[in-house]
């Protein structure tokens, strides 16, 4: 864990280097999905998170770190950070942004769960792909507490379904286990929630999720005004990626 | 005819660099699907192989009408003939692509270049109006000059005024410049900076983004804006008005993430450079020696960036 100077250094270049178009997710009843805070006209969740009711043991909660717009500069990070030749200054700001969330928001799940971090995962390609993911580099000095690695299945039928047999943890986790996954780009739900229900299947108690970015497109419904409404709103790493507002 | 194929996986590509480059070129002249510029190049980027996506979007029975050349072979004619007019094709592919500017979305696929690329060019670009006072035109002189003392490279525009002025001092200082160019590579724009075109490809270096013989068009001139913010560390906006080049850049610099410094003249006589002061990555310079302060801030705060993040992340 960083200390207190270090991590106000590091939300310090984070604004300065990419708060310029990064945004804030926004939590605001029925404007954006109480899951997964894309825009929604009215309603308490997005088309895709009311249909994943239909599994029980979804995440406790979910936190996001910023928006992704495709084509735009905050959707071009998001996918240069994991190209086969990565873009350095994507990686940057990626590690930034988690860095920044791990150490200024660390106790934020604990209080909402009312229970420590124990372990922390992330989300694995799906189909599983060679190498290690760029956002497990990222992690591995970073995270808290100790990992439960999540192997992806080989082949799949509908990958972006919600469907516990999509991932596997190969061990029993200890009783009263809080996990917190983490995902890279969240654009259906479908990869993180399936790998809520597998760790949920190694007996996961309590699972936290944190994603970097929620994918949006601005040719979706309203979201291109949705998105001009935040044009002047600058990044602030301060707004806890758990709320939407102050931390709990 | 084609040109012996040149075997080299250097650049992790699947075929030869000749054939990937061919591809890509036939990509953006063919524009699969009605693909746009920038989905071809994202599509690139992602699979690392332009003729990997050659062949999964041009299915082989589709391609060419009876009496048409193929577009493959049509684009390596045309690399060929780029190559006999002097100037050099670099993709985003491309391991000499400059290295920041592939970290913008409207990195160009393709560049053009005449003289010296040098892929980690440590570049601030200087910008502004083509009608400057004599005290915007010194300015602008004076930044180039305390730049290239620094070894910085000076990137500008070519365009007359405040354009013009820095890369005349960048050159007189006996340091570089990178014109960054809105029309083709093969076009002298305006003419009356024909021979400082001249100069600046024989002693720096002529980047354009457009096809070689593209005229000069409106819109053209804003997307190499986007690609001068990208291309340099940060951009220094010397004089300007409402309408002008150096306000889209000034506004694109910020959605790249790329420092501004606007100089007071700047900011007193526009509402835009008002708007703009507070933001991320925004300086106000009230004269010279603030103007290169902040350069030499955000010079360092680079390299504290790679220095923090090195701590704590394995690499």
């Amino acid at each position: 864990m960083l200390d207190r100077e270090a991590a106000a250094r590091l939300s310090a270049l984070l604004v300065s280097r990419a708060g310029g178009y990064l945004r804030n997710p926004v939590r605001r009843d029925r404007i954006t999905c109480a899951v997964c805070t894309t825009p929604v006209a009215g309603y308490e969740l997005c088309f895709q998170c009311n249909h994943h009711r239909a599994h029980a043991g979804l995440a406790d909660a979910v936190a996001f770190l910023t928006y992704a717009v495709a084509d735009q500069q905050s959707g071009y990070v998001m996918r240069g950070y994991k190209a086969p030749r990565p873009v350095d200054e994507h990686v940057m700001i990626v590690a930034l942004l988690i860095m920044t969330a791990l150490s200024t928001h660390a106790h934020c799940p604990e209080v909402l769960m009312g229970a420590p971090v124990t372990h922390w995962a992330t989300v694995p390609s799906l189909p599983a792909k060679p190498g290690e993911h760029p956002l497990h580099r990222i992690l591995s000095n970073s995270a808290p507490g100790s990992e439960v690695r999540l192997m992806a299945a080989a082949s799949t039928q509908h990958p972006r379904d919600v469907n516990p047999e999509h991932f596997r943890a190969h061990v029993q986790l200890p009783r009263d286990s809080h996990v917190l996954l983490i995902d890279d780009t969240w654009t259906g739900g479908g990869h993180a929630q399936s790998a809520v229900l597998a760790l949920r299947r190694a007996g996961a108690v309590h699972v936290s999720v944190l994603v970097v970015a929620r994918w949006i497109k601005e040719d979706f419904g309203e979201n291109a005004k949705f998105l001009r409404e935040l044009a002047d709103q600058d990044y602030d790493p301060k707004v806890c990626p758990w709320t939407g507002g102050s931390c709990p | 005819m084609r040109a012996q194929r040149r075997l080299s996986y250097a650049d992790s590509m699947g075929g030869s660099v000749r054939d990937e480059r061919a591809a890509l070129v036939a990509l953006l002249k063919t524009r699969p699907k009605g693909f746009r510029w920038a989905e071809i190049t994202a599509e690139v980027l992602e699979s690392a192989s332009a003729l990997e996506v050659w062949h999964r979007l041009v299915p082989a029975t589709l391609v060419e009408p009876p009496g048409q050349p193929h577009p493959l072979e049509s684009a390596a004619q045309d690399l060929d003939l780029w190559a006999s007019q002097g100037s050099t094709l670099v993709t985003i592919l491309d391991s000499d692509y400059p290295i920041r500017l592939r970290g913008i979305h409207q990195a160009p696929p393709v560049l053009f270049a005449r003289g010296s690329l040098i892929r980690d060019d440590s570049a601030v670009s200087v910008v502004g109006s083509r009608k400057a006072s004599d005290r915007g035109l010194a300015i602008a002189a004076g930044v180039a000059r305390e730049l290239v003392t620094r070894d910085v490279t000076v990137a500008a525009g070519l365009a007359l005024g405040i354009d013009t002025a820095a890369h005349r001092a960048a050159l007189a200082g006996g340091g570089r410049t990178v014109a960054v160019i809105g029309t083709g590579i093969n076009k002298v724009y305006p003419a009356e900076n024909r021979d400082l075109h001249e100069e600046i490809a024989s002693r720096g270096l002529l980047l354009s983004q457009f096809w070689p013989d593209a005229p000069p068009q409106k819109q053209n001139f804003l997307m190499r804006n986007a690609t001068m913010s990208g291309y340099g560390l940060a951009t220094v906006v010397v004089e300007a008005g409402e309408h002008s080049g150096a306000r889209a850049q000034a506004r694109m610099a910020v959605e790249h993430g790329r420092p501004v410094i606007l100089t007071d003249l700047v900011v007193e006589r526009n509402d835009w450079a008002k708007a703009l002061v507070g933001r991320p990555g925004i300086h106000v310079a009230s004269s010279l020696s603030s103007v290169l302060d902040a350069v030499d801030q955000i010079i360092a705060e680079r390299s504290a960036v790679g220095a923090e993040l090195r701590r704590y992340v394995s690499a």
